[in-house]
């Protein structure tokens, strides 16, 4: 509590810190996607795709690519946001999101620990 | 208007060069920050998102903690460390808290001293470690400030390429965090070490930073 109260005021001071608007539109924005990917809209999953996570299908379309990918079922259960970034873990599934000038887009997804430090995804990457 | 800024010419000249040097600091640092988000074909920002965004907080904060840090550690190490043919340094004879004959205080106290000095007691006591407790406390609120930014720097820089995010102990403990502290610390004391040994042997004539020119490298606590 402590050192959340602390937090809090200098991120007020300093600001660079998201609040929790920021966590409800990257929740929103990753339940979307999923919802999207478990109906078979992988149309409106592509939408919500960052453009580089979308070209790393190249030269086939987001949509095949994203019919062939890995990504678990799920809904978002907890949320880290910090800046312009946010984490969002299912039950079974880690995304990665950006927020752009349109909104949270999804950097990655289907990720799971490479090593203690970093993911691999089947959807997108660093 | 005159007299004012000859008799506060120092403070004045280096509170501009402080304010030329942090916008110069934040301008150079947006350019380097916008580098570095195009190479995750991130969209570029501007300046004022940039200087209220922990990225610039923290490189901000880590300098003035240590410079905090560097005149707290000088205040209070001058106290009882000596330097003999510094002019940084008191003589062997008074290491210490002097007496307050020296420190004029108590029954040695003049019209002229400051309230505070004059009151006896607590206030006294406090006033006599005012100034190193001010500047430990700027200390500790920069590196405060410094851990709270990083933390915040750092963890949206783990999202970007995919890590995980750092509670604040987390971030504590992390190779970041003392690189940026110890980094800036080493500068510093460096600084004050060579300023008390070169201030033995070589001078500045005019500067009270200096023993005058025609000063013994001996004689300690001297200025000129």
């Amino acid at each position: 509590m402590i050192v959340k109260t602390l937090a809090f005021g200098v991120c007020l001071l300093l600001a660079g810190c998201t609040g929790a608007s920021g966590q409800d539109s990257a929740r929103e924005a990753a339940g979307r996607f999923l919802g999207a990917l478990a109906s078979g809209d992988h149309r409106s999953a592509c939408v919500l795709l960052a453009p580089r996570a979308q070209e790393s299908w190249a030269p086939e379309t987001c949509e095949r690519g994203l019919a062939g990918a890995n990504v678990p079922d799920g809904t978002p259960e907890t949320i880290s946001v910090w800046s312009e970034e946010a984490q969002v873990k299912t039950a079974r599934d880690t995304l990665f999101l950006h927020e752009s000038s349109t909104g949270w887009l999804i950097t990655g997804a289907g990720c799971r620990h490479r090593n203690e430090q970093v993911y691999d995804c089947a959807v997108g990457g660093p | 208007m005159r007299r004012f800024l000859r008799d506060n010419a120092l403070s004045l000249s280096f509170g501009l060069l402080f304010l030329l040097s942090l916008a110069g600091q934040a301008l150079a640092g947006l350019a380097d920050y916008n580098d570095r988000r195009l190479s995750h074909a991130a969209e570029p920002i501007g300046l004022l998102d940039y200087v209220t965004s922990a990225d610039f907080a923290v490189d901000v904060a880590e300098n003035w903690q240590s410079e905090y840090l560097q005149f707290f550690l000088y205040v209070f190490a001058t106290v009882w460390l000596l330097q003999r043919g510094s002019p940084e340094s008191k003589p062997a004879g008074r290491v210490g808290l002097e007496t307050d004959k020296d420190q004029q205080i108590g029954p040695h106290v003049t019209a002229e001293s400051p309230k505070w000095a004059r009151a006896g007691g607590w206030r006294t006591g406090i006033f006599s470690v005012s100034l190193g407790l001010v500047m430990l406390g700027l200390f500790l609120l920069s590196w405060l400030a410094q851990s709270v930014a990083g933390m915040s720097a750092y963890n949206a820089e783990q999202l970007t390429e995919f890590g995980d995010p750092e509670t604040w102990f987390g971030y504590l403990a992390s190779s970041d965090f003392w690189n940026r502290t110890l980094q800036n610390w080493q500068s510093e004391f460096l600084a004050i070490g060579s300023m008390a040994v070169f201030s033995v042997y070589l001078r500045q004539r005019g500067s009270p930073e200096s023993k005058p020119v025609g000063a013994p490298h001996h004689a300690t606590d001297e200025s000129g």
